[in-house]
């Protein structure tokens, strides 16, 4: 269920609300779908999580990014996610991206040049570039799948193809 | 906010905030720009039958609300010339910066409230804030002031590469017509139905809007 009620034929209701703008929502997607493919799939996933949980995207936060498991992420570190700063399991390079996505997030406009510098240190040129770009959509989607209050799905939608559902707590 | 580029020059070259991706442009940085389809699709600057369908003032109202709370200089600057012709004028842009406390109508001040909460933080946006507005909108409507509201916020990338093309690139008028807006039939059928009311869809792209001055719409200019 979502906030919208008079919604569109569809297998989830990010379709269902979506897809009142087919043609808005097919860009967008292979947009954001791209834009994920080119980052690092581990940084990007941690960032993607941290988005959701920072705009309250239940439906955000409910999925997994399958090439970030196949990477090695896995739930233990997910839960962590919180408190990346002091939890052994980070790594400076995936703190100081993490940091630099809750600056972008909150207020992209504040990010000054030392706050670029300390994340640049950890990426080339590229990958810098290519995660903001990442970053901007996640924080997009996020934002109005949250403001949509779109739930967490029964199954995957198809228009996200590299994700998978999260797996239920043990 | 970022002065100067941070990204490497051989990166930048020929990057535009929108940018067309198609097989035969190879810029690696159309890559990371907002593709253009999706702004023609958002009706900036002009609507058509697939794009969102909101009012050309308060289309123009939320994108000017979004573009201060981003602090992106080249779109704080620009001015769609629907909307102008629509009767946007610099009091109300002005107001953008108090909204609640301005003059401006209660629909105008409902969907704010949505796009601002959509901007800062959407766990704000709560049922009374949805409720208040559709008073005003039908649900369709409301659906369009979010995502309207999400995809002013995609300067965001430009603004953090330290690539916002500045004030001096964008202080004039938008006209339906400029080649970057593309040829579809839909903006094609668009233009003819705007033309057709009077409303003055080309201009020059250098047309300046001189600094809180409002320009007037005027059949006669066709």
């Amino acid at each position: 269920m979502s906030r919208v009620s008079n919604v569109v034929d569809g297998p989830t209701d990010l379709d269902r609300v979506w897809g009142k703008r087919p043609e808005y929502y097919g860009v967008f997607m292979s947009d954001y779908n791209d834009s994920l493919d080119r980052a690092d799939a581990v940084l990007v996933e941690l960032c993607r999580i941290r988005i959701a949980q920072l705009v309250e995207s239940a439906f955000d936060n409910s999925l997994r990014y399958q090439p970030a498991l196949v990477a090695g992420l896995d739930e233990n570190k997910i839960a962590e996610l919180s408190k990346y700063l002091e939890s052994e399991l980070f790594t400076e390079r995936e703190r100081a991206v993490l940091e630099y996505a809750e600056q972008f997030v909150i207020q992209s406009s504040s990010i000054s040049d030392d706050d670029v510098a300390r994340v640049q240190a950890h990426l080339t040129p590229e990958e810098f570039v290519y995660l903001t770009k990442a970053l901007g959509v996640m924080d997009q989607f996020a934002r109005t799948n949250s403001a949509f209050r779109i739930e967490p799905p029964e199954a995957v939608p198809p228009t996200l193809p590299a994700f998978v559902l999260q797996p239920a707590a043990s | 906010m970022a002065t100067t580029p941070r990204i490497p020059q051989e990166m930048l070259e020929g990057y535009f905030i929108q940018m067309e991706r198609s097989e035969s442009n190879d810029n690696p940085v159309a890559a990371i720009s907002i593709p253009i389809e999706l702004s023609r699709l958002a009706a900036i600057p002009v609507r058509t039958k697939k794009s969102f369908q909101l009012d050309p003032v308060l289309h123009e109202l939320i994108r000017l609300y979004n573009a201060k709370v981003q602090d992106c200089q080249y779109c704080q600057n620009a001015r769609q010339a629907v909307a102008v012709q629509a009767g946007l004028d610099e009091d109300m842009v002005s107001a953008l910066s108090h909204f609640e406390s301005s003059a401006l109508p209660d629909h105008v001040k409902a969907a704010l409230r949505i796009t601002s909460a959509v901007s800062t933080n959407p766990g704000l946006l709560s049922d009374e804030i949805w409720a208040q507005a559709a008073q005003y909108f039908t649900e369709d409507e409301l659906v369009d002031i979010v995502l309207l509201s999400m995809h002013t916020t995609a300067s965001k990338v430009t603004i953090t590469l330290g690539l916002d093309p500045g004030k001096e690139a964008s202080s004039r008028l938008f006209f339906p017509t400029e080649d970057v807006y593309g040829e579809s039939p839909e903006l094609a059928e668009a233009i003819a139905e705007l033309r057709a009311s009077g409303v003055v869809v080309e201009g020059p792209s250098e047309e300046a809007l001189p600094v809180g001055s409002t320009v007037v719409a005027s059949p006669s200019r066709v």
